[in-house]
């Protein structure tokens, strides 16, 4: 019996090994220096930004796309300005080299269609989104992940721990499918980034919201944000809810096939993203309805209810 | 009006059926009184069929080959005659016949005796490209196939016919097969008649065929014979072993990847036999998912036969093949694939010119996976199920005129996508495939031999089934359902003709034309050929099926007994060949017909052949330029563009050399060009300062190329007679023995903006061994 457990062991280790060999050995990857063909590069400037129903200056970003060895580069001194058909308004850069905003504050409507137009080194660009209504936000819409949960943490307050509750809600980054599209954004509204001006809207880390995802390639890449509130001095957290056009929606769901639903050679067949700019631009000019709710914690425990991970957070609370 | 083209086509084709049987019946009328002596030729060991042996009169310069069956039908004048028999690697056997009747007589044939010096390998080919009216088609036996260096240790059929001039592949161990500018899914692939849909083990690292169970295997490209159809580029019709009639054989192997067990005797002794041979991968028997690996993969297949001789002139076969693979990770990722199929046939010669082959065939494929995300649950399944019913006739009017004909029907049914959300689901579609054929290989004068024929296809959409209508920015505008019957119909006239000019003994012209339909394609993402999660999608009312015009010439030139030589050209014009949109979506997408695009291709190429096929040192060297080229609207702004297979230079070189009787050393060296790639040609950058979310950009579709590939495999193997009760083959090798990093693909990676390119390289110097034990 002894020797037949050392046999056994023994071609485990050898089968192991050899196998270990064959694969892990066999397959590698390597950084490498290739020279990508730069003529022909289609595009001359990339956008970022829209106009939303949240008033203010609105804001976008231009830069300049770049090859292989550079990096992103602002496209500064552009003449921008962006039309609803009625108004014309004009755009100027701020004190950072590539970010634009609008002259005047003024808040995009709901049906209107945007047009921007850029004048830059010489050629002219254009770009035109219709606004879409975002619905309220309902609890039950609340895209909340798997680790959405409660539980207590130590807090550091007046020289001593004590127990705090807290509400964490995890967010899909990136989920698509459902019949109402929308951005989600969910924030501790005593940070800084809590909404003030459609600047931040363009530049905070917002997520996406959809029923389902969709499985790309062979292994489908999903990327995870959250959101976290601490209840303990009482404040809710912010959640809102910008709505995109079915254009934008085709925009992103085609820009994260090219980097983080990416499978790598298991891909489906690369193309360019489809923007919404004339030739020679790329990215997208997006008009945006916003909603915005607070959330306090009997509508965090709410959500968790509904979609959290139950038995994470019943163990914290035994704790 | 579509009723009055059919109409039409239907009209033609009955014309031309009628030429060809009064051109048959003419030319056999031209005969005086004959006999003839007809059976099947074997291996007088194993018991098995050799196919393509020649069986001949010397005196009378007549001869005829065995068919894929192993049957001969050779019909000569009255009288007394010495027939001989041979067959590439066997000794040559006579039979006296005194013919006032018909004869059947069966040879038994002997493998030589090794001598150094006068080893032939692949001769077979060198004298089959001059003999026979058909054009691009290879022999393979497994005794050809053996001697090649292989990957993994083991004998692969599929890495062999990769090393066929005019056959391409992707990336380091892929199954795929790209056969003269078409598809991986243009390739009709038989074992034992019945399709196979995915013919990989471990995404394409092994193929589905065990070369225990394997006898032999046919290829052809472009230039089908009448009976094959159903695809566009080539077939692959491999035939399994009978097994033993005479005594029980066993067989024992292990290589890394799999280990192997076959056995082969008699059931009832010289009239039933059976093979049973089985494979298993080792790894998942010693390792969990997440022990070694994050994936683990594991595949068994088996392989069954079952004959029986009736009389001297009925025989049935039962043949089986069923093969799993299995992929999971310890984190609920699962994904399980395979191939199931069975034919029944039954052979009958009658009045000893007239084989008549029918077979009932049930081939099965399906793929299976599922995943956790988030909670829930996803899963997708896709398959496709036929059952066939076929005829086949050679009637062997003479020496030099042979007429074929046969027809059948398929019922497919396919599910090209299932979820668990019936909405997300592409709903599943019933089809009947019926075709009827007419060939005939005719020689009417000894410098000149015609091979020609048609074939009639019909393929019908029916039953209960649910189908989208698309406007013209492929938008669905509407939903169609039938109930029952028939709701499309698409038929195809295919004529096929070799002219083969015989200008003398060594040498001939063949020419040759060929149109070929294809119904089914495979929809995938994949730019490679190792994706399991293929869907296989019909001509339907939105997808028309795929047709293909081909003209080829061919020069073939033996030089003293020893060497030979070819030059084979080739152009094809597809019709509705199908691409994909950018950033097509074909997983969980009900209208993955919007994906969709179709319209034209070309390709071409020049195949240059050297081979040597005797003596201690025997091989070949092949180049191609090639060709494969696509002009579809909506896709590269409606530019032509070059197909992900579209590799101009494939330079292979083999070689094997007999070091001792018992030992032989092989060698392989394949250089090919770098194939197509999209490759991006700058970066923007969007989203905003607290992720770097950077977006490639590209230009034209496939216009960047991979470096080229190419590598050295070298293996040494041993190989005795068989003379004591157990007999000890083995195969010791290094594949890719200079490690060249051929690249299997890019990543585009970022790190503050910066744009960093990984490069994922397979198989760099990988030893590799196979020890196989007979009793």
């Amino acid at each position: 019996m002894h020797i037949f457990f050392k046999r056994a062991v023994s071609l485990h280790l050898i089968a192991t090994a050899l196998f270990s060999y064959l694969f892990i050995t066999a397959c590698t990857e390597d950084e490498i220096s290739l020279d990508l063909k730069n003529a022909g590069n289609p595009y001359q400037i990339a956008v970022d930004g829209g106009v939303f129903s949240y008033g203010g200056h609105q804001f976008l970003k231009l830069t300049v796309p770049f090859e292989q060895n550079g990096k992103a580069k602002p496209a500064s001194g552009a003449k921008v300005e962006v039309s609803d058909g009625q108004n014309t308004y004009q755009y100027r850069e701020t004190e950072k080299e590539g970010e634009y905003e609008s002259v005047e504050e003024f808040a995009g409507e709901v049906g209107k269609v945007y047009t921007l137009k850029i004048e830059y080194n010489g050629n002219t660009y254009f770009a035109s989104d219709s606004m879409v209504a975002a619905t309220e936000i309902e609890l039950e819409q609340i895209p909340a992940g798997e680790q959405t949960k409660y539980m207590k943490i130590e807090h550091w307050r007046d020289g001593e721990v004590v127990f705090c509750d807290f509400a964490s809600i995890e967010l899909s980054k990136h989920k698509f499918g459902c019949v109402e599209t929308a951005r989600w954004i969910f924030r501790d509204i005593e940070t800084d980034y809590y909404v003030k001006t459609p600047k931040n809207l363009v530049l905070y880390d917002h997520c996406y919201s959809h029923e389902s995802s969709i499985p790309q390639g062979v292994f489908p890449m999903a990327t995870w944000g959250s959101g976290a509130a601490y209840n303990e001095s009482a404040q809710p957290i912010q959640c809102v809810k910008m709505s995109m056009s079915d254009r934008y929606y085709d925009y992103l769901v085609s820009t994260f096939n090219l980097t983080d639903w990416s499978g790598g050679m298991f891909s489906t067949i690369s193309g360019n993203v489809k923007t919404n700019l004339s030739k020679g631009g790329t990215g997208y000019f997006y008009a945006s309805d916003v909603k915005i709710r607070y959330l306090d914690l009997d509508e965090l425990l709410e959500i968790i209810e509904m979609f959290g991970n139950k038995e994470l957070s019943d163990d914290y609370e035994k704790q | 009006m579509i009723m009055k083209n059919n109409d039409l086509q239907l009209n033609k084709s009955m014309k031309l059926t009628t030429l060809i049987t009064i051109l048959a019946l003419s030319a056999a009328n031209a005969f005086g009184q004959q006999y003839t002596v007809s059976g099947y030729v074997k291996d007088q060991a194993t018991g098995e069929v050799l196919v393509g042996a020649t069986v001949y009169d010397a005196a009378l310069q007549k001869g005829a080959t065995t068919n894929g069956y192993g049957f001969y039908s050779l019909s000569l004048p009255a009288g007394s005659h010495t027939v001989k028999c041979s067959f590439v690697g066997y000794q040559t056997v006579e039979f006296s016949a005194n013919l006032n009747g018909n004869v059947s007589h069966n040879f038994g044939l002997t493998e030589e005796t090794v001598s150094l010096d006068a080893v032939t390998i692949t001769a077979e080919g060198r004298d089959m490209a001059l003999r026979t009216n058909q054009f691009c088609e290879e022999r393979l036996t497994m005794r050809s196939i053996r001697q090649m260096p292989s990957m993994f240790g083991e004998a692969d059929v599929v890495k062999v016919v990769q090393l066929q001039s005019g056959v391409k592949t992707l990336g380091d161990g892929s199954s795929g097969m790209f056969v003269r500018g078409g598809g991986n899914d243009q390739n009709l692939i038989l074992i034992d008649e019945a399709p196979i849909y995915n013919p990989s083990h471990l995404f394409g690292l092994v193929s589905i065929f065990n070369p225990d169970a394997v006898n032999h295997v046919e290829l052809f490209k472009s230039n089908m014979p009448a009976q094959y159809g159903g695809r566009v580029s080539s077939v692959i019709d491999c035939k399994m072993k009978e097994g033993n009639p005479n005594k029980f054989d066993f067989a024992v192997g292990i290589s890394p990847l799999s280990s192997t067990l076959t056995a082969s005797g008699p059931v009832l002794r010289e009239r039933a036999s059976f093979l049973v041979s089985a494979r298993k991968s080792l790894i998942d028997l010693f390792c969990n998912a997440g022990d070694v690996f994050s994936l683990m993969p594991a595949f068994y297949d088996v392989n069954a036969k079952l004959n029986f001789q009736i009389n001297s002139r009925n025989r049935l076969f039962l043949s089986f093949y069923n093969g799993k693979d299995r992929i999971e990770s310890s984190d609920g990722f699962f994904n399980r694939w395979g191939n199931t199929s069975g034919t029944l046939r039954w052979n009958v010669n009658i009045g000893s010119r007239l084989f008549v082959n029918t077979s009932v065939i049930v081939s099965d494929y399906t793929n299976y996976m599922e995943f956790n995300e988030n909670k829930h649950k996803y899963r997708w399944e896709t398959g496709i199920t036929d059952v066939n019913l076929k005829t086949d006739l050679a009637f062997y009017i003479s020496p030099e005129n042979t007429v074929k004909a046969g027809l059948g029907t398929t019922h497919h049914h396919f599910v090209p996508g299932q979820t668990a959300d019936s909405l997300q689901s592409i709903p599943q579609i019933n089809a009947f495939e019926h075709f009827a054929y007419l060939l005939h290989d005719f020689t009417p004068v000894e410098w000149l031999g015609v091979n020609y024929g048609v074939r009639l296809s019909v393929f019908q959409n029916c039953g209960e089934a649910t189908w989208y209508e698309y406007n013209s920015e492929h938008q669905v505008v509407g939903t169609e359902k039938s109930s029952s019957g028939v709701y499309k119909t698409h038929t195809s006239i295919e004529p096929r003709v070799n002219v083969n000019f015989k200008l003398a003994a060594d040498r001939s012209l063949k020419l040759g034309y060929a149109r070929n339909a294809q119904y089914m394609q495979v929809l995938q993402n994949s730019t490679l050929s190792y994706s399991s999660l293929e869907t296989w999608f019909p001509a339907n009312a939105n997808i028309k099926p795929v047709l293909v015009d081909v003209v080829s010439a061919g020069w073939f030139q033996n030089l003293g007994s020893q060497y030979s030589l070819s030059a084979e050209l080739y152009y094809k014009w597809y019709t509705n060949q199908i691409d994909y949109v950018d950033h097509a979506r074909l997983l969980n997408n009900p209208y993955i017909e919007g994906e969709v695009r179709t319209g034209t291709a070309r390709a071409y190429g020049l195949e240059l052949n050297a081979r040597k096929t005797q003596g201690r040192l025997t091989g070949g060297i092949s180049y191609t330029y090639s060709r494969s080229l696509r002009t579809i609207d909506g896709i590269n702004d409606g530019r032509e563009y070059s197909s992900l297979y579209d590799i101009p230079h494939d330079l292979k070189i083999n070689a094997n050399y007999r070091l001792t009787a018992n030992w032989s050393a092989s060698a392989v060296w394949i250089y090919t060009s770098g194939r197509p790639t999209t490759l991006p040609v700058g970066f923007y950058q969007t989203e905003n300062s607290y992720s770097d979310l950077v977006v490639p950009i590209y230009s034209e579709r496939n216009s960047s190329r991979f470096p080229a590939y190419h590598r050295l495999d070298l293996s040494v193997g041993y190989e005795p007679e068989k003379q004591g009760r157990v007999v000890w083959s083995a195969n010791f090798g290094l594949y890719n023995v200079y490690g060249r990093k051929n690249p299997l693909g890019y990543r585009f990676d970022t790190d503050h903006g910066q744009v960093r390119v990984m490069q994922t390289t397979l198989f760099r110097l990988l030893p590799n061994f196979a020890v196989k034990a007979r009793f």
